[in-house]
């Protein structure tokens, strides 16, 4: 089945019909995955969509589900560290183009920008017939949204966060990742590689986790390394 | 649907599908400068500019820029006047094949739009898109670096290439000051003679090279401006009327008899015009290797056989008049499969019981069919077991290396035609256009005369391109349709359809005096060739050849199985067998070191070979079963001591030393260490590889240079151009080169084994002397001379001994117009039986977390005796290139398969290359020596890079950590189960 269909529509209610006129039309967001992996039989581009705006306040920011990876390296205004996994994510023409909204979607197990939107206590907000919900990130399936479209993220900005990661290189997908974040006495982690999507962790149900074995990493060494990486990131941010 | 566009400026409007990325009709409204590399986005070499963004073409949806503005290289640059980065590209070496550099300009002019004083740092986040295969991304970012001064109108400060002054080996200049050492003692057919004392040998400045004016020049690629504009080059860069588009149908199981195949259905869509199988095609049995005549056997291949023996193999190929037709072809095809077992490893395939992979009743030459055993090839010098027996050590070690692939971002590509003389006309993307005429001519039924063979830019091969891979079957889709033809592999196919690296496990054994010499090695490999021969010979007797010629040793033995299995094909792939043999031998002198408590270097020192040693054992290892070295080749030139010393300034060796540096303050789990590698290649196949070439002068005095020598991307036209520019008296820019085309150039083997600046160098020099003689001679009657021997050629004149002097110009319209007229040109070819080995030293610095098994690869160094350097701007950017890909070899490389045999990551990300963002620290020193057999002193530089970087990094984590790895790559679970084997 190659995309037989092309819409680029200019408002959302627009979007969410076209996305109920068939079963297989697809939200199209950068496209930088749409293209190589599952052709669906037609696309909504979102591009002419208001969802563009990165609005920060005293302690969060809210960042459109259409703002380009590289707009939140660029962007002052958000949290340094969340810059710099953004700008970890991925090369520079797949900044350009991927889309905040379509890594969220996609929710790949090694997305340590995930990782991070997520001990930063991210809600994602979308948008289908029923009106606007509003859901932690924390509990986000890819199935939850439905015929929905992810409008934009929220994320807390305060505290301090560190990360550890083993890769094959330095540029590389992680195998494992660890994301901390320390507010007030409280830690917060989250692993990449340890589970099906990035997930929040605790120190002491390590053991219980079961990541997806590839070549790059078996089960039990990836469960070694979410482990060691915890620990780290434990140590960094001044926790025991 | 239409879509509307700002491209360069202009407002245009395309018809494209809904369903058609930016890339393919952007190629098809003659953007060629936006080239496919991937569908995935990967490689970048599809990378446009979207209202200045850089983003990747083939991963966007023509639709996607409807409305917006784009920038490809044809806007920048208007005839010659080149904009500032494409000149910057040009003169800092920054283009090899130059099939990504479009990408790369349009990379930098997008950062320095927004920020004209980049970092490096920021540089290299600019290029992170774009996969480079060939530079090691040194010179690009140099490029850029340069290309922002310029555009802030400031001078570049951009060091030159780090290359010393040529060294020669005279005889009788020993210095016994330096411990007696007699750097050219009479070969006596044995151990060394030489090594009594620590004491480096010491070279002398050499007084016998001549002084040059474009040799050793870091001139600029001759086809530099074309590269940097991005202007139709390549193969897929041509438009031909009725073209038809092919498409392979693979086999999805290692191991399956075809019972039958029913295309009708496939036949019956319209548009196909065409499905070739075992059932319409000729039986016809060769080898696929690009090799000279008559090619190794075993010919174990047919065009389409009725059994497939890897997941990749050929089942069917279809044309039609669209790519999406040909697709839809491809699932119409009823494949009925009688699926076998399979087996991968090579110990396991050549154990009694295990699948017989060739038992077609037609093949012959295979050593032992029943046995999966391809070859068996032993050869021998002294008697290995009494070297053993009178050994005051012995080590036994067993290494394994794994498979990878060349991964030219520019995949196998053909197009072939029926010409007005109804000659088949292939347009492919080869180092071997002279064997794939050759080959190619009886599958197809053709004579050779009816074969026109065309090889024009090659956006990359490092051995992948030297074989007949693809051009048969849009032969044969060509001679069924009467039509045009064009195969394009896609990345999976590039990586499971077409040739990889051979997998070997080796056992070196090593017998060791009490005073460290080396009394005996044996070398004992299995050798995986995967499903078909092709190179499975020739790359094992390199490899033998290679790991038992580094260091002095009475007795020497290579015992190598050649194993059939039902992998992807392993083929040619820059180094040939070398790198396999030389991480085995490198980390197992490592390892005898340690044990014996010796000093790493030392122990290399006091045993490898020096100049006036022989290579013993290469008359047993000719090319193949072919014995062409007949005497034993005789070391004249080697600069490995200057190396080696360097390479250990560079890399700071003494701080290994030093406590305080193995470890990191606040880091526990990390542990730096440094390990070196010794690196010694060949130049050329001796007495096999032929180059010719043909030079004739123009009515303005430049010259026309017609050679046989394939330029893949790493600069050979420039180099052979600089020869002849030397011998002519001209500067480069009055040599115009053209290679290459079988109806056009002389013959040529083809662009492998290091050959072609010694070879085909040799040659264009013979040629350019020939053309000499006439000018000289024309010079003569011109000036009334009665002794034209003294006429010398210079700033294109040629100058007679009383001062007087013509201009090549006048002489050659005196030649072509106005008296005794006759065309002024020549045709040389050269063979030689020398391979003058380069030598190199290869360090590297890591970086390991011990809780991990991470390694991180801080820096490596590479000093290289090339002979003399003919274009140190190229062949500095051949070191660089080459030793990134080694690293590749080395850390993170591999081929991953499922428990059948499918390839998991048959693209760019989980098969993992460097990119230009993660690099480590590299530097490259260029050590010359005066090689007497040479071109102006040359020896070869290409394959050499590609041998030091996996021993001296396992040496490297062995220091680092005290754990021995010894099979590559090492990859974080690998090296953190080898740390945790060794804790236990």
């Amino acid at each position: 089945m190659t995309i037989q269909s092309y819409h680029r529509p200019e408002t959302i209610a627009e979007a969410l019909k076209l996305l109920h006129s068939s079963a297989d039309i697809e939200i199209l967001a950068g496209g930088t995955n749409i293209v190589t992996s599952s052709k669906p039989g037609g696309v909504v581009d979102l591009q002419r969509l208001p969802l563009n705006e990165i609005v920060v306040d005293a302690t969060t920011a809210t960042i459109g589900s259409m703002v380009r990876l590289q707009s939140i390296v660029d962007s002052a205004d958000l949290p340094p560290f969340i810059r710099q996994l953004a700008q970890n994510e991925a090369i520079n023409t797949f900044r350009n183009a991927g889309t905040l909204g379509g890594l969220v979607a996609r929710a790949e197990n090694d997305s340590e920008l995930f990782a991070g939107l997520l001990v930063f206590e991210a809600t994602i907000q979308f948008e289908d017939r029923a009106g606007s919900h509003t859901i932690p990130l924390s509990e986000y399936q890819p199935a939850t949204i439905g015929r929905g479209i992810i409008t934009d993220v929220t994320l807390h900005t305060d505290g301090t966060a560190v990360y550890e990661r083993v890769a094959r290189t330095p540029g590389d997908k992680p195998i494992v990742a660890v994301v901390g974040r320390k507010k007030g006495d409280t830690i917060t982690l989250a692993a990449c590689g340890a589970a099906a999507t990035p997930i929040l962790i605790l120190p002491d149900q390590i053991d219980a986790l079961t990541p997806p074995a590839d070549f790059r990493g078996s089960e039990a060494y990836r469960r070694q390394m979410v482990s060691v990486l915890s620990e780290r990131v434990i140590n960094e941010l001044g926790g025991e | 649907m239409n879509i509307h566009v700002t491209i360069n400026n202009e407002e245009k409007t395309f018809a494209c599908r809904a369903d058609e990325t930016l890339m393919r009709v952007l190629r098809r409204e003659g953007y060629f400068s936006v080239r496919f590399g991937s569908d995935s986005g990967e490689t970048g070499a599809a990378a446009i500019l979207l209202d200045g963004e850089l983003i990747a073409a083939d991963v966007m949806l023509a639709a996607q820029a409807d409305g917006h503005t784009i920038e490809t290289v044809e806007g920048l640059s208007n005839g010659l006047n080149l904009h500032p980065i494409q000149r910057a590209f040009l003169h800092y070496g920054a283009i090899q094949s130059g099939y990504s550099t479009p990408a790369m300009v349009l990379a930098a002019k997008s950062l320095l739009a927004k920020n004209p004083s980049p970092s490096e740092a920021e540089i290299r986040d600019a290029l992170s898109g774009i996969l480079d295969r060939e530079t090691g991304y040194v010179k690009p970012v140099q490029a850029i670096q340069a290309a922002a001064a310029l555009m802030r109108g400031e001078e570049p400060d951009v060091p030159p290439p780090n290359i010393l002054t040529p060294v020669d080996f005279e005889p009788g200049v020993a210095d016994d000051d330096q411990g007696g050492f007699d750097p050219t003692p009479e070969f006596d057919g044995g151990s060394g003679t030489v090594a009594k004392t620590k004491a480096p040998p010491q070279p002398k400045l050499t007084s016998n090279i001549p002084e040059t004016s474009v040799v050793g020049k870091s001139e600029t690629k001759v086809d530099g401006i074309k590269l940097a504009k991005g202007n139709p080059a390549f193969v897929d860069d041509i438009e031909m009327r009725g073209m038809l588009y092919a498409k392979l149908l693979t086999s999805p199981h290692a191991h399956a008899r075809i019972l039958n195949i029913d295309d009708s259905d496939a036949l019956a869509l319209p548009g196909v015009r065409a499905v070739a199988h075992y059932k319409n095609v000729e039986r016809v049995l060769y080898a696929s290797g690009g090799q000279s005549y008559p090619n190794p056997p075993p010919y174990d291949q047919v065009s389409f056989d009725n059994k497939v023996r890897h997941v990749g193999d050929r089942v069917a190929a279809v044309a039609a008049d669209t790519l999406e037709i040909a697709e839809k072809a491809l699932e119409l095809i009823k494949v009925e499969y009688e699926v076998l077992p399979a087996v991968f490893d090579e110990t396991e395939a050549i154990k009694e019981g295990a699948p017989v992979i060739h038992d077609e009743p037609d093949v012959t030459d295979i050593h032992d069919a029943q046995h999966n055993i391809c070859h068996h090839i032993e050869a021998h010098v002294g008697d290995v077991e009494a070297g053993f027996a009178a050994a005051d050590h012995v080590f036994e070690h067993t290494y394994h290396v794994h498979q990878v692939q060349q991964c030219p971002i520019e995949p196998h590509i053909a197009i072939s035609y029926w010409d007005a003389d109804e000659r088949l006309v292939i347009r492919t993307s080869t180092q071997v256009p002279f064997h794939v005429r050759r080959m190619v001519a009886p599958l197809l039924g053709l004579p050779v005369r009816r074969i026109r063979v065309i090889k024009p830019r090659i956006g990359g091969g490092f051995g992948a391109k030297q074989e007949m891979l693809i051009e048969d079957i849009v032969g044969h889709l060509t001679i069924k349709t009467g039509r045009p033809v064009r195969l394009e592999l896609t990345r999976a196919e590039e990586f499971m359809s077409s040739r990889t690296r051979h997998p070997q496990t080796i056992k070196f054994k090593t017998g060791v005096s009490s005073d460290g010499k080396l009394v005996s090695q044996q070398m004992v490999t299995i050798a995986n060739t995967g499903a078909y021969g092709t190179h499975g010979l020739t790359v094992q007797t390199v490899s033998g050849l290679r790991g038992l010629s580094t260091y002095n040793c009475p007795n020497k033995q290579f015992d190598c199985k050649v194993a059939y299995t039902n992998i992807p094909i392993p083929g040619a792939y820059r180094g040939y067998g070398a790198p396999q043999a030389l991480f085995a031998l490198e980390v197992h002198m490592d390892e005898i070191a340690h044990t014996l408590g010796l000093d790493k270097i030392e122990f290399r020192r006091i045993n490898w070979v020096n100049v006036g040693d022989g290579l013993d054992i290469a008359p047993h290892l000719g090319e193949g079963e072919k014995e062409t070295v007949i005497d034993i080749p005789i070391i004249l030139s080697s600069g490995l001591n200057e190396c080696v010393e360097l390479g250990q300034q560079a890399i700071d060796w003494e701080r290994r030393l030093d406590p305080a540096w193995r470890t990191v303050p606040g880091k526990p789990h990390l542990r730096r260490g440094l390990g070196m590698a010794v690196c010694m290649h060949g130049t050329a196949i001796p007495g096999l590889d032929m180059g010719g070439a043909s030079i004739k002068i123009n009515d303005d005095g430049s010259f026309n240079v017609l050679v046989g020598a394939t330029d893949l991307g790493t600069g050979s036209d420039t180099v052979l151009s600089q020869m002849a520019a030397e011998v002519l008296g001209v500067p480069l820019e009055d040599i115009i080169i053209y290679s290459s085309d079988t109806d056009m150039t002389p013959f040529d083997t083809g662009a492998y084994a290091s050959s072609t600046t010694y070879i085909s160098g040799t040659a264009v020099k013979k040629a350019a002397e020939g053309v000499r003689e006439q000018i000289k001679e024309r010079v003569g009657l011109m000036l009334e001379l009665d002794d034209w021997s003294g006429v010398t050629l210079a700033n294109r004149r040629a100058w007679a001994p009383d001062g007087r002097s013509v201009t090549l110009e006048a002489l050659a319209l005196h030649s072509l117009h106005e008296d005794q007229q006759r065309q002024i040109m020549h045709t040389a070819s050269y063979v030689s039986f020398e391979s003058p080995p380069p030598f190199a030293g290869q360090f590297c610095e890591v970086l390991v977390d011990i809780k991990t098994g991470q390694v991180t690869v801080e820096k490596m160094v590479m000093a290289v005796d090339a002979g003399v350097v003919i274009n140190p701007l190229t062949a500095s950017g051949q070191v660089e290139g080459g030793m990134v890909q080694a690293l590749g070899y080395a850390h993170c490389e591999e081929y991953a398969y499922d428990e059948n045999g499918r390839m998991i990551n048959s693209e760019f990300g989980p098969y993992k290359i460097y990119r230009a963002h993660e690099m480590p620290e590299i530097e490259t020193i260029l050590v010359q020596t005066m090689e007497p057999s040479g071109p102006f002193g040359a020896k070869a530089i290409a394959e050499i890079p590609k041998d030091g970087v996996a021993p001296a990094l396992s040496n490297a984590i062995f220091d680092a950590t005290g754990v021995r790895i010894r099979e590559i790559p090492f990859t974080p679970e690998r090296v953190w189960q080898a740390l945790q084997s060794a804790s236990e």
